[in-house]
């Protein structure tokens, strides 16, 4: 029975110890057994993990050792003694020679006869836990994860700021859009000129209420409707086909300016204007203005002009006539004294009369300044209609005329009848200033590079003074030779002619020597 | 025979001028203050040649050339216009209307006229 008995208790003992052992190794808290004369007899695993020893190189080392020198284990182990426990805090220093403060406790532990024979310390806490539980190359690690989370938080921070900024803005400019909307809305609302705008594909997209005035019409009849289909409202009908052309090709054409007469009290300018959207056209402008007024002013100012022209020049010739008979004696003899007074007034009333032909001139001259009617026409049927005008004329003075022309160009868009104004002056000079048996050649070229036509008008005339060329195309201006040859002429069609050609963005220029001839040129951009 | 001619003029004063020259050069002259006179005139008494203004009370000068041009008859009488505006505008208007000839009164003398018109009829 003894023998069992002792048998069972060496089998309890065995199995204590193998529990004791596995607790000891499980213990989550750096631990270690110092003997009563304070070396260190075990360690946990632990203790080796955290501070890096292992169990052998701390065995049998004075605990002091590991700790820093003013740690006062000194006191530790005096009251552990005494006192049986003991809490403090003290500096641990590591295999890597790092110096951790701790939390230790330490508690005694005694045999039967209640004699001190060692005790158990336990570092309960670690008070830089991250730096001793991290690896070096770890901790590094950590330290640039916490800058870069440093910095993204710092740039999630501005972004979030730049975002409300953002938003503000974009709240401040679509207040501003709106803005602008409105204004452009009401702008357009309240223009004094009719508009119609049209999309890409020829619909309308708005009126406004001026254009909806002028033609009787409301914006819901006519909006988001055809050019096609509108051509078929009466009210509307006339402006579509000044829009689309005769043809009636369902196309807006580019960019003209045209007269629309609605009635006789309204006379209407249609221009229109390609919308182009960062560098591509969007739609197209239909701008209606009222000229009514002008024209009547235009008009009422002509008929003034050939009025007062005529109640001037009527007593005048009338004058004129009278006092030519006097002198003739076909009223009677008059003697020497008389004679030279009756000579003197004819003079006075001469100078009276060609003042009253400057006056109408001047307003000649405000007729080539201004451009109304553009319309795109061929050049060369242009020239030649003028030469056929003055073939006869060239042919009664016995004059060689040669035409040269290109086969084929593009077509100008010009005011018509200004232009002819223009030919008009140049084949006037090239006939009054060339004498019998010469030449006048009329050229046109084309010049490709820079896309515009260049007429000329050559003569073997009398030509210019070179004192006297800086001066050709100036108001009233005739050289003394051509005054010589021919009173008659008011020293205005070259001005006028210069006029008409720079408001078409054309240029004059000439050629001439006094004696042998002149060359007149001018230029037009072809479009 | 002496040539008729038809002097078509509203100012007293040129009339007075016109006749009195005609007249001494042998033209046989008869006279009418405005067009629509002249349309009647030109039927009854079938001139050889009209002196003709333009601006003329009731029926002016261009408006008698259109009357003129739609009637058989009447189309073949040469006309002579003598105007005081010479707007080029007119002038173009008047050649258009088959006028033989045009002047500016202001820029001729009777005797000019005179010669422009031997030069359509003879003396």
């Amino acid at each position: 029975m003894e023998d069992s008995k002792e048998k069972n208790s060496w089998q309890e003992a065995g199995a204590s110890e193998g529990y004791l052992y596995d607790f000891w190794k499980f213990l989550p808290l750096p631990l270690c057994y110092v003997n009563s004369l304070h070396f260190i007899l075990d360690i946990n695993e632990k203790l080796e993990q955290v501070f890096g020893y292992t169990q052998v190189e701390m065995a049998g080392e004075d605990i002091e050792k590991f700790f820093q020198e003013n740690s006062s284990m000194e006191e530790l182990k005096k009251e552990i003694v005494q006192k049986g426990s003991v809490k403090k805090e003290a500096i641990f220093l590591t295999k890597d020679k790092k110096e951790i403060l701790v939390s230790l406790s330490a508690i005694a532990r005694r045999d039967r006869q209640n004699y001190f024979n060692g005790y158990f310390l336990v570092i309960d806490r670690i008070h830089k836990n991250e730096e001793a539980y991290s690896p070096l190359e770890l901790k590094e690690q950590i330290k640039e994860k916490t800058k870069e989370l440093e910095t993204k938080l710092t740039e999630l921070r501005n972004s979030r700021l730049a975002l409300l900024n953002m938003l503000e803005d974009a709240e401040e400019s679509k207040k501003q859009v709106e803005e602008e909307k409105e204004r452009t809305l009401s702008i357009v609302a309240n223009f004094v000129d009719g508009l119609i705008n049209f999309d890409m594909e020829n619909k309308m997209v708005l009126i406004n209420s001026e254009a909806e005035k002028i033609f009787s019409v409301k914006n819901q009849e006519v909006t988001g409707k055809s050019i096609a289909e509108l051509a078929k409202i009466p009210n509307i009908k006339s402006l579509i086909e000044i829009l689309s052309g005769p043809s009636k090709h369902v196309k807006i054409d580019e960019i003209f300016k045209k007269e629309l007469k609605i009635s006789e009290k309204l006379i209407l300018e249609v221009s229109t204007i390609p919308i182009v959207k960062e560098g591509k056209q969007t739609g197209t402008l239909v701008i209606l203005h009222d000229v009514t007024r002008g024209k009547l002013i235009e008009k009422m100012k002509t008929e003034f002009v050939s009025i007062s022209a005529h109640q001037l020049r009527t007593p005048l010739s009338a004058i004129k006539w009278t006092i030519k008979m006097l002198i003739d004696g076909d009223l009677g003899e008059v003697n020497k004294g008389q004679e030279e007074f009756l000579e003197k007034i004819y003079v006075s009333n001469e100078r009276m009369i060609a003042l009253i032909n400057d006056l109408l001139d001047v307003t000649r001259i405000e007729e080539g300044r201004y451009i109304y009617d553009l319309t795109q026409v061929s050049f060369i049927d242009l020239v030649q209609k003028m030469i056929d005008l003055y073939k006869n004329e060239f042919e009664k003075k016995e004059i060689k005329f040669g035409f040269k022309k290109p086969r084929a160009v593009p077509k100008l868009t010009v005011d018509v009848e200004k232009i002819n104004l223009v030919l008009q002056n140049l084949f006037d000079n090239a006939l009054k200033y060339t004498k019998k048996d010469g030449e006048v050649s009329v050229a046109i070229e084309h010049d490709k590079k820079k896309n515009e036509m260049v007429f000329s008008i050559k003569d073997t005339g009398i030509g210019i003074a070179k004192d006297q060329q800086d001066r050709i195309y100036t108001r009233f201006f005739r050289s003394g030779n051509a005054l010589r040859m021919e009173t008659e002429g008011s020293g205005l069609g070259l001005y006028i002619a210069k006029n008409i050609i720079e408001a078409h963005h054309g240029k004059v220029w000439f050629e001439s020597e006094e004696g042998k001839g002149s060359t007149f040129n001018f230029s037009l951009p072809a479009k | 025979m002496a040539k008729k001619i038809l002097l078509v003029e509203d100012e007293e004063l040129i009339i007075n001028i016109l006749e009195k020259k005609l007249k001494e050069k042998g033209y046989e002259v008869s006279l009418s203050r405005n067009g629509k006179e002249g349309l009647e005139a030109m039927k009854k008494e079938k001139p050889d040649l009209v002196l003709m203004d333009i601006v003329m009370p009731k029926m002016n000068g261009l408006e008698t050339m259109e009357a003129m041009n739609n009637d058989q008859e009447l189309k073949e009488i040469p006309v002579i216009v003598i105007s005081n505006s010479g707007e080029p505008v007119e002038i173009e208007r008047v050649k258009e209307l088959g006028a033989k000839d045009w002047l500016i009164k202001t820029e001729f003398d009777p005797q000019e006229i005179i010669e422009k018109i031997i030069k359509q009829i003879g003396e």
